[in-house]
């Protein structure tokens, strides 16, 4: 059955350390007034417009192991596919922060206010980072609010870490995330574009732990894995970059 | 010159209104469009450019200095010639076909801006054909393509495929950037160049 899930502004909307972060600020740079105001702007610009919106859907692991297969593209050494065999439960879901979002950073880098308008791009996209922490978040706590686990929800989407991002096409059957709003083009691109889709897997911390030394790890930019792994168990991280 | 100096100082600081103004000023005192745009407007981003090359500034210092350099090339775009507008070039710019992402496009397209370039941006889910058109019809020396994905790749493949077709490769030259790109494969597609980030872009154009 697919569930909405409710998904509270303020408990998306990055922190100004967080945006200036994400625009490669160093930590102890100092802030002019000018920039701060930029970022707070586009943040109230944001909670103006946003619309954040998400559901989800329970699936067995063999439901969801037809759905990751996709078309046939994903890397041959995929972590996921090593790691929702094990997993208690899954779900796939999808999110998003709403069309008008991506409207005004059009319009704002149509009329040549591009400072705000990439600025409130870089608000919008921490928000639906945020947005897919949250629902991790409220996974858990609906799933295993009784129990003192070593249980861990995380979230996988296609696009990323050798699950191509043709997987979209089969979520989407699935899922039907066009009930919120969000279409997939031909190129298995959603729009609007401030959106999430994936499976939550929750499982026993370690069966998220993988090497990050796959192919498709050359050429990844966020290494965002790396803070995720780390807050799975750290040691074995600072080992492998060793 | 006292004024253009300060148009520099004022726009590295992101001081848009100040630009805006000394700009108008500079004018009424009968400075030359040219050399406001050269000596001020491509001078500050000059510095801006080192600075933030040298991780001396951020993103939202550039974003600041560029807005501030928009509110001064408002007043001189009308009293240029297009040639004066082409500065250092002509260049066109877009996200290929099936992608829809943007964002470090239009970073590319303020920076080469603030270089001193004329960019002609075609936005987002641009076809081969379209880059290739606007670049022969716009008189372009440089397509610049960015792709956010390794799906939409290929679309970078078939521009400099489409130039060879047309025997325009050594005229109209290539760059490429985004997530997926990378040295390997600007050379692997016949590609010109390959810039890392908004930065780098800006300097690989410069050589190329």
């Amino acid at each position: 059955m697919i569930v909405p899930v409710p998904i509270a502004l303020s408990e998306i909307l990055p922190g100004v350390k967080e945006v200036l972060k994400q625009q490669g600020v160093k930590e102890n740079h100092s802030i002019s007034s000018k920039v701060m105001n930029l970022v707070e702007t586009a943040r109230r610009k944001f909670m103006d417009v946003a619309q954040p919106v998400g559901i989800k859907q329970e699936l067995s692991t063999a439901e969801f192991a037809d759905i990751f297969i996709g078309e046939g593209e994903n890397d041959n050494s995929a972590p996921l596919s090593g790691i929702y065999p094990h997993a208690d439960r899954l779900a796939l879901f999808a999110l998003t922060v709403g069309a008008e979002v991506s409207n005004l950073i059009a319009e704002l880098v149509g009329s040549n206010d591009i400072a705000l308008g990439y600025t409130l791009d870089a608000v919008a996209s921490l928000a639906a980072d945020n947005a897919a922490g949250l629902m991790e978040k409220q996974y858990h706590e609906a799933a295993f609010a009784n129990q003192n686990s070593t249980i861990k929800v995380l979230g996988y989407s296609p696009g990323y870490c050798g699950w191509h991002i043709s997987g979209q096409k089969k979520l989407f059957h699935y899922l039907k995330p066009e009930t919120i709003g969000i279409i997939l083009n031909d190129s298995f691109l959603m729009e609007p574009i401030k959106s999430v889709t994936g499976v939550l897997i929750a499982g026993k911390a370690d069966i998220h732990i993988f090497k990050p030394d796959f192919s498709f790890c050359r050429v990844c930019r966020t290494h965002s894995c790396h803070s995720r792994l780390k807050s799975l168990k750290g040691e074995r991280i600072e080992q492998w970059k060793s | 010159m006292e004024i253009l100096n300060q148009i520099a100082e004022f726009l590295e600081k992101g001081e848009d209104k100040s630009v805006h103004d000394l700009t108008e000023q500079a004018l009424k005192n009968g400075v030359p469009a040219t050399q406001i745009l050269n000596q001020a407007l491509i001078a500050g981003m000059d510095v801006i450019g080192e600075k933030f090359r040298a991780h001396e500034i951020f993103l939202p210092d550039v974003l600041l200095a560029a807005r501030a350099m928009q509110a001064g090339m408002e007043l001189l775009k009308p009293l240029l010639t297009l040639a004066e507008q082409s500065g250092l070039g002509k260049i066109v710019i877009g996200t290929v076909k099936g992608d829809l992402h943007d964002i470090g496009k239009n970073l590319v397209g303020i920076m080469l801006k603030g270089a001193g370039f004329e960019v002609i941006d075609l936005g987002k889910d641009v076809s081969p054909e379209k880059f290739v058109d606007t670049a022969i019809n716009e008189k372009a020396g440089i397509i610049g393509m960015s792709a956010l994905l390794t799906t939409t790749m290929p679309v970078m493949n078939n521009v400099v495929e489409l130039l060879k077709q047309k025997k325009l490769k050594d005229q109209i030259k290539v760059i490429v950037g985004g997530a997926p790109a990378s040295e390997e494969f600007a050379a692997e597609i016949g590609a010109d160049a390959y810039a890392f980030d908004a930065a780098s872009a800006v300097e690989r154009v410069k050589q190329l």
